[in-house]
């Protein structure tokens, strides 16, 4: 296995860690500076995976020559390397999900992003993203995939599961299967997460139904639920700057 | 070795990228060649001109399923032999049934767990 190279997260002349952006109240700065410190939590997820590819390259190594010598820890090794693996694999997850969410500032590719993320790597049947609209205390469904969202279109804000996280800010988990709820509470979402901008619910993703071979959510999706919740609302949020910016440099133009 | 002599070659069938990002993440440091192909018709032809030595096959793609290029692939002598495991969402006895009816050689479900995906690859192409 080759030397796995750094990637370049940012360009020249821009900060380097959240850190060397000042903090000012208001504007862009507050905005700039936690899309940094996505950027950095995306680079030391890289650097441990990179690390965890070297262990899992020496452990290899180690075990075929256990195995070749007949020596008795070779069964250590065996434990270390599968526990190294299946980190390996958790870890590959979370930075996917992460380079995802970072990889534009379109508005409708952030929100397919999330959709890929929440069916591919935690495994969902239904989901849906609503955006938080405080002037009117309103959620409106803005991206859905699967069955389940015709009685979703507006909620209010502090209303059910899921305005209540909008208006809280806490997740909320109903961790068992649909077939196994209070009969006509089949619609009751499994689990509702903010997405977070500066503290503050921007919106919310909603997961309805789990794919029908999963039981249960498990570490690593409270994992990626926790990232998504950092992460994709700063997303969603930079992707709108982005559009409200070259709007105004339309008119101006 | 694929016929190149080089590091045994997989072609990755998905239309998502975030899963073949994942898939590339997970099977970097086996010292596989990779390629990927974004539909079935892609997935074929990419088939036909690298001869890989395994494909990891998605389900639901645009403009040609899994399970149809799977069939295509089977009906063509020169990858008919190839394994194919199906990386499906629907984990039901149905469809899993149906990939074995079009020939593909196993399957894992999503959302993909890497030890089951490096186990089944490492059980057709060996260590």
């Amino acid at each position: 296995m080759g030397k796995v190279p750094r990637r370049k997260t940012i360009s020249k002349g821009r900060p380097k860690t959240a850190r060397d952006i000042p903090a000012t109240p208001g504007g862009l700065v507050p905005v700039r500076r936690q899309a940094a410190a996505v950027q950095d939590e995306n680079q030391r997820l890289r650097n441990h995976v990179a690390e965890l590819e070297k262990e899992l390259e020496r452990l290899q190594t180690e075990l075929s020559d256990a195995v070749v010598q007949g020596s008795g820890g070779d069964r250590l090794l065996a434990q270390q390397f599968v526990a190294t693996e299946l980190q390996h694999g958790d870890l590959a997850s979370l930075y996917v999900a992460s380079r995802r969410l970072q990889a534009t500032l379109r508005k409708q590719e952030v929100l397919a992003a999330i959709r890929e993320i929440v069916i591919n790597l935690i495994g969902v049947e239904a989901m849906a993203v609503f955006e938080n609209h405080p002037r009117t205390s309103t959620l409106s469904l803005i991206d859905y995939y699967g069955n389940g969202w015709v009685n979703h279109s507006n909620i209010l804000v502090g209303e059910g599961p899921i305005g209540r996280v909008a208006l809280t800010g806490d997740c909320y988990f109903h961790d068992l299967k649909g077939t196994e709820r209070e009969p006509g509470n089949a619609n009751m979402p499994t689990a509702c997460v903010p997405l977070k901008v500066d503290g503050v619910a921007w919106g919310v993703i909603v997961i309805l139904r789990l794919l029908p071979q999963k039981d249960r959510l498990v570490a690593l999706d409270y994992q990626l639920l926790d990232l998504l919740s950092t992460q994709a609302g700063i997303a969603l949020h930079c992707a709108e700057l982005s559009a409200e910016r070259a709007a105004a440099r339309e008119i101006k133009a | 070795m694929s016929e190149n002599g080089g590091n045994k070659r997989i072609l990755l069938v998905d239309d998502s990228e975030t899963v073949l990002m994942l898939e590339r993440m997970i099977l970097k440091g086996g010292s596989y060649e990779l390629a990927m192909a974004k539909d079935g018709k892609e997935g074929i032809a990419k088939a036909l001109a690298l001869r890989p030595n395994l494909i990891l096959m998605d389900v639901i793609m645009p403009k040609m399923n899994g399970f149809d290029a799977i069939r295509e692939l089977r009906r063509r002598p020169e990858t008919r032999s190839i394994p194919i495991i199906i990386v499906t969402t629907k984990g039901e006895e149905e469809s899993m049934e149906t990939g074995y009816l079009s020939g593909c050689s196993d399957y894992i479900t999503k959302p993909i767990d890497s030890l089951e995906l490096l186990t089944k690859i490492r059980s057709f192409l060996g260590k």
